[in-house]
């Protein structure tokens, strides 16, 4: 089977479902006032890129979710090797860690309304604090589970002590570190569209209640769909990067 | 390492795991008496413990968390039910596998919670929406570690059963279910968690019962103290939840090595 058959190929049910989509409602199976066709939610897309600034929406949404996740990845990764490799860090970090861990972290949203209002930031924050944790602790547990031969031997071989998080075992740990990444993606934009349903203008979250408050639903559908291929397109991206970061294993 | 006499060694045990909270604690309490930070961004923990036992014993907040626990109960139920199904299946059937294949890893990073307002347009502001939507929410991680536990189940004990003519459908429940239980309740472990987030969600947006709707009026009525009560009941549901599936999960797999090693250590 040739290469570029090979993706259509794997992806046919989904095209099964979209086809069975259309059919269904052109048959008169759906009810079209609460479940607009395939065909109709795409013109509603067209439509609403055209005329109520669809991708403007979407850079607003990818802009909060990024962001968010962007701090987490940083702080998250670089705490979580502190944490595996600092006594005195992990003391005082994983009681915290410990005690926070079971809060489902879309809780702390209204807490960020109380401080941050209903601006950017709030939003940014409830993304950055949710994907905060997994990230920490992935990192740890993959940190704590490298083999220790490396550490051993960049250590005689004369690497300076403070380089060995760093340049031994983060590397090291990184294959764990991005499968812990990947899951905290897919928790970010979970957050952000909570947090756009709830709180504030703009956003894709938004323009999805807005649009089915106002008993547009073909629109709303559409936004859905947009959201939809935002956090797919994004894992395949993150996917693709992954690949190519841990293109030197094997 | 010398050995400590053994009550310092248990109080710097207890240091080592809950030193960092106790000072965290007192921290909060210090700064907002002292007026350091504005008591209404952050009520002094003392009060945010007195209205949360006020609340408590009025019966406000075991009503709420009930609500909230009910929900992601019955929703991941209904999650571990068919994903358990679906993953078992898949790993049995070449047809079942290649239809699913796609499904779930397109599924697995949309963010579901997109089709709230769907499913709040199709199954009303009621129970069932929320439900379903934490149903739809669990579902995909618990398919794709079943999946991966039940195919990679040692090929000794299937052959093993088969030439002691175990049925299909014995050989499923009673050989691949069990073997790949280990896995598969990691996968519920993690899935877990998200039943609760989306709980929390649907909950705020709907308003209601539940602990999402307490809190978020308790910000639309600028009472800080409940939001802090609300974080604190949330924070304890969760804690329970996680609590007993540690608690199942040693149970279940009483059998298996890794039981005996956390027992041991």
């Amino acid at each position: 089977m040739s290469k570029a058959l090979r993706i259509p190929i794997f992806y046919l049910p989904i095209f099964a479902i979209l086809i069975l989509w259309e059919l269904a409602a052109r048959l008169g199976l759906l009810n079209p006032s609460i479940f607009p066709s395939l065909t109709d939610t795409l013109v509603a897309f067209v439509r609403l890129a055209e005329k109520s600034h669809l991708l403007a929406h979407a850079w607003l949404s990818l802009f909060r979710q990024s962001s968010g996740f962007f701090l987490a990845a940083v702080f998250g990764i670089v705490s979580g090797i502190l944490m595996a490799e600092s006594r005195t860090v992990r003391n005082i970090l994983e009681p915290l860690l410990r005690a926070t861990f079971p809060l489902p972290k879309s809780a702390l949203i209204p807490l960020f309304i109380l401080w941050l209002g209903i601006g950017d930031s709030a939003k940014v924050a409830a993304v950055f604090l949710g994907c905060l944790l997994p990230i920490v602790v992935s990192t740890f547990n993959a940190a704590r589970g490298i083999n220790k031969q490396l550490v051993w031997s960049a250590w005689s071989l004369g690497t300076p002590k403070w380089l060995i998080p760093w340049k031994v075992v983060l590397p090291a740990a990184l294959p764990e570190i991005m499968s812990g990444l990947r899951i905290a993606l897919a928790l970010s934009f979970t957050l952000m569209v909570s947090a756009e349903f709830l709180i504030g203008q703009r956003g894709l979250g938004y323009l999805i209640s807005t649009l089915g408050e106002d008993g547009d639903y073909a629109g709303m559908f559409a936004a859905v769909l947009a959201v939809t291929v935002l956090g797919f397109a994004a894992d395949r991206l993150f996917l693709w990067l992954n690949d190519h970061l841990l293109a030197w294993r094997e | 390492m010398m050995k400590a006499p053994s009550h310092t060694l248990w109080l710097r045990r207890a240091g080592a795991r809950y030193g960092s909270i106790v000072v965290v604690l007192i921290l909060w309490e210090l700064t907002t008496r002292t007026g350091i930070f504005n008591n209404f961004l952050l009520p002094p923990l003392s009060d945010v413990l007195y209205r949360f036992a006020l609340d408590f014993i009025s019966g406000e907040i075991p009503r709420h968390a009930l609500a909230t626990a009910y929900r992601a109960a019955v929703g991941f139920a209904i999650a571990a039910g068919f994903g358990i199904l679906t993953g078992g299946l898949m790993s049995m059937s070449a047809v079942i596998r290649r239809i699913m294949e796609p499904i779930v890893s397109v599924a697995f990073p949309i963010p579901k919670i997109s089709f709230l307002p769907i499913f709040i347009l199709w199954f009303g502001l009621d129970d069932l929406s929320k439900v379903l939507m934490i149903a739809f929410s669990c579902v995909v991680p618990i398919i794709s570690a079943t999946y991966l536990g039940t195919t990679t189940v040692d090929k000794y004990f299937l052959w093993s059963a088969r030439n002691l003519g175990t049925s299909r459908q014995a050989l499923f429940w009673k050989v691949i279910v069990p073997a790949a239980s280990p896995q598969i309740i990691s996968g519920l472990q993690v899935a877990f968690p998200l039943a609760l987030i989306i709980a929390v969600v649907t909950e705020m947006l709907t308003g209601g019962d539940g602990l999402g709707g307490y809190m978020i009026r308790s910000v639309r009525f600028a009472q800080s103290d409940k939001v802090f009560a609300g974080l604190l009941a949330t924070l304890f549901t969760g804690l329970i939840f996680i609590q007993g599936f540690a608690m199942l999960r040693a149970r279940l797999l009483v059998w298996h090595n890794e039981t005996a090693v956390t027992a041991a250590g």
